[in-house]
């Protein structure tokens, strides 16, 4: 049993392994998908190519660490010989990059770097150090990006997302498509249980491709202490599925409706027909 | 005897209404509260309707502010009078505040008075406001008209009992007084690490006394005796400083 507490060195994969505790985007799945969803995803442990260059930009830019890459002289994944590289990488602990692709997380990194306020964000602090609290019963975990205990402003923590276009106006639906808002306010729960502050929350998006352009944009905090209910709800479903150990896939519904729209042509068609 | 006949405009059954906001809400001439917003233009057609209003009348003098739809101080006084109530506006001989007065149909020996006036405007935090400054007796009798109908007549005004005016200005009163551009984490981070300003400390004043005795002490080569009688006093660091700087340092 994993005592409430913060773990600095805990690893990447020790931490993904605890699934007695529950997750930000487990929490999510729960509520956006269903129990059902949960329990089976939680049961694979799924990788893939995106997963493992955003693991790799985490630790280039957060730690300025390329011990991780193996950087493979290919134009794509797509020959034999590329595929056995990889898979060699991957048998060594290792994550495979095309040089296309590790360049572009190199100029992520140096962007991030670049721009002052991202620099001075990330001072002081300590990377993917690993949180686990209480609530209801129920052991909770998050793993912040960037941990700074004890700024002049109080503790802060900051999450890294690389994203097609790092645009706040852009990133505004990016973060209610990906739950940002619940990340956000799990996070200060996490670290508020344990410190007894809430930390100042700050997200650091740098933006993927040829142009590797920096934006800090801030969540508003009425959306995000909504999320933070829903959250709650999340916790409370999380401990009633446990309990019973059942695990329902969609809901009942009310009978289904036509489109708005559909329905409108179809009674507009139903008047000028009398 | 003339009498005033009024054209009442044929009322639309609500499937037009919805066709003919649908319709009319693509074009450029459309007041910009309507602009593909169908739904509001049905609400207001309709509003318009019970007021005797055609559709195009209703979306011109009905406007939509913060969500909720109002008159035009005009279209108010008409509705009062179309109710068959009697407004009396008067302004006094100073040019300063407008009476308007309602004698109602069922009850004419009881009138129902609105005083407006720059006092009035002055409390309420208008006077700043540009059309106050222009036009200030013409803003006051659209108010006084709004409120004296709300108090006497409200059954006239078909719930819709607001100038445009009346609702924005009640907008910016609830709106919160925060800065629009809150300042980022970075910013609050920077500002708490930059160090604040040396405060420069006045410089202290050295006693008469401290002054003439130190003197004495140089002229007497008891430098180091005051100096040590100092200390066995308690003397602040400023006085122990100004007698080191003022004696020759061989007797320090």
């Amino acid at each position: 049993m994993t005592d409430a507490r913060i773990y600095p060195d805990m690893t990447n994969a020790e931490y993904h392994a605890h699934k007695g505790a529950l997750s930000s985007s487990g929490a999510r799945l729960l509520l956006d998908k269903s129990p059902l969803h949960f329990k089976v995803r939680q049961e694979k442990s799924e990788t893939n190519e995106a997963f493992e260059v955003g693991t790799l930009t985490h630790s280039l830019v957060l730690e300025n660490d390329e011990s991780a890459a193996v950087v493979l002289d290919y134009d794509s994944w797509r020959t034999k010989a590329a595929k056995e590289a990889a898979a060699e990488a991957r048998a060594a602990g290792k994550i495979p990059v095309l040089p296309e692709k590790w360049d572009e997380i190199r100029a992520m990194r140096d962007a991030v770097w670049a721009n002052p306020d991202a620099a001075l964000l990330l001072s002081g602090g300590k990377a993917e150090q690993s949180v686990f609290w209480k609530r209801e019963g129920a052991l909770l975990r998050c793993r912040p990006d960037y941990y700074v205990p004890d700024s002049p402003i109080g503790p802060i923590c900051i999450d890294l997302k690389t994203s097609v276009s790092a645009d706040p106006r852009k990133f505004e639906a990016s973060a209610s498509d990906y739950g940002y808002f619940h990340q956000q306010a799990w996070y200060e729960d996490g670290i508020e249980a344990l410190t007894g502050t809430r930390p100042v929350f700050a997200f650091i998006v740098v933006e993927k491709g040829d142009v590797p352009a920096v934006s800090l944009p801030e969540l508003d905090a009425y959306d995000v202490d909504i999320a933070r209910i829903d959250n709650y709800a999340a916790i409370e479903l999380w401990n009633k599925c446990r309990a019973a150990d059942e695990w329902p896939g969609y809901p009942k519904t009310a009978p289904l409706r036509m489109k708005p729209w559909t329905r409108k042509l179809i009674e507009e068609r139903s008047i000028s027909n009398v | 005897m003339s009498e005033i006949v009024r054209h009442q405009p044929e009322a639309l059954a609500i499937p037009d209404q919805v066709r003919y906001a649908e319709f009319v809400t693509t074009g450029d001439m459309i007041p910009q509260a309507y602009k593909n917003k169908p739904a509001n233009a049905v609400i207001a057609i309709g509003l318009g309707q019970a007021m005797g209003l055609s559709p195009a009348e209703s979306l011109y003098r009905i406007d939509v502010i913060q969500g909720k739809p109002t008159a035009s101080a005009e279209l108010i006084a008409s509705n009062v009078r179309k109710a068959g109530h009697k407004l009396r506006v008067t302004v006094d001989e100073a040019n300063t505040s407008v009476t308007a007065t309602i004698y109602r149909a069922d009850d004419p020996d009881y009138p129902h008075s609105v005083v407006r006036d720059m006092a009035w405007a002055q409390k309420m935090g208008l006077t700043s406001k540009d059309n106050y400054k222009k036009q200030p007796l013409t803003m006051l009798q659209w108010r006084a008209i709004s409120a004296v109908a709300r108090l006497a007549c409200s059954e006239a005004l078909y719930g819709v009992q607001y100038t445009p005016d009346e609702l924005s200005d009640m907008g910016e009163r609830r709106a919160p007084q925060q800065p629009v551009q809150p300042t980022s984490v970075a910013d609050r981070l920077k500002a708490a690490t930059t160090e604040p300003e040396a405060v420069i400390e006045p410089e202290p004043t050295i006693p008469e006394k401290v002054v003439a005795d130190t003197a004495k002490a140089v002229a007497e080569g008891k430098v180091a005796e005051y100096t040590q009688w100092l200390y066995e006093q308690d003397a602040p660091q400023s006085i122990l400083d100004y007698v080191y700087n003022n004696t020759p340092k061989e007797q320090n």
